[in-house]
């Protein structure tokens, strides 16, 4: 296993650029192939700002950690963060909407991840949400 | 994130946006989206250009979807493979309607609202 790529965000909507430029970074030094990379950034973006959106720590001084290493076979992305537990594994996924009123904008998020990242395990330990998303390498 | 507005024949307003929309691109569609929704009435978004979308920027485009209900009609031009199945894993598409056609989707924009 190889040493992770570690970045520590505020929880604020602009830092946001940060991680899409790290995960950039660190998908290049890995070789992963592009197509993976786009479903890592589509999983890591919900995952981030649903934290800062719906954890009650947007605004504070409260770090968000994020890791990616490869591992035998798949790429893991590992966030911790200190905010209010939810379980993206375990939630019910909202319907499909059939119409725009009432629609509640950001509710595609957790089929969004699912869709991209099959194998999601959720931990909840001294207060903090441990996520661990992992991407299978395409074979070959 | 560059962003280009033209008005079209039949006022029609084309906006064309390229590169990514991550989070911080969705925050400056969505406040184009919001000045133009506010004023406008067929309102063509094309993504050809769009290399990224995600969960922000599905907030942004539905956000102005939902500024121009009973008043006109947006609909989306030309996503981009992965674009694409952002928009249809999300459902988002059953909500703006995706054309690969230009013509077909100024037609679209164009009809009278029933």
């Amino acid at each position: 296993m190889d040493d992770p790529a570690v970045l520590h965000l505020q929880a604020e909507r602009a830092e946001v650029a940060r991680l899409h430029s790290w995960l950039a970074a660190a998908a290049a030094d890995r070789r992963l192939p592009g197509d993976m990379l786009y479903g890592i950034e589509v999983a890591l973006e919900e995952v981030v700002m649903n934290a800062i959106l719906h954890g009650g720590i947007g605004g504070g001084d409260a770090l968000i950690t994020v890791a990616l290493l490869a591992a035998p076979g798949a790429v893991e992305v590992r966030v911790e963060d200190p905010g209010r537990a939810f379980d993206p594994a375990g939630a019910p996924a909202p319907e499909v909407p059939r119409q725009l009123q009432g629609v509640v904008p950001g509710g595609a998020g957790l089929r969004l991840l699912r869709h991209f990242c099959p194998d999601i395990s959720y931990e909840r330990r001294d207060a903090r949400n441990l996520l661990t998303l992992r991407f299978p390498l395409p074979p070959g | 994130m560059p962003i280009v507005v033209q008005t079209l024949a039949g006022n029609v307003t084309k906006v064309l946006v390229s590169g990514r929309i991550d989070a911080t691109g969705a925050a400056e569609l969505e406040s184009e989206l919001r000045q133009l929704t506010a004023t406008r009435t067929s309102l063509l978004v094309d993504l050809a250009g769009v290399a990224f979308l995600a969960s922000m920027g599905l907030r942004s485009l539905v956000a102005g979807a939902q500024a121009m209900r009973g008043r006109g009609r947006m609909v989306l031009l030309s996503p981009q493979r992965a674009v694409a199945e952002v928009l249809a894993v999300s459902g988002v598409d059953n909500l703006i309607p995706v054309f690969f056609d230009e013509a077909r989707a100024i037609s679209a924009v164009g009809m009278p609202l029933g």
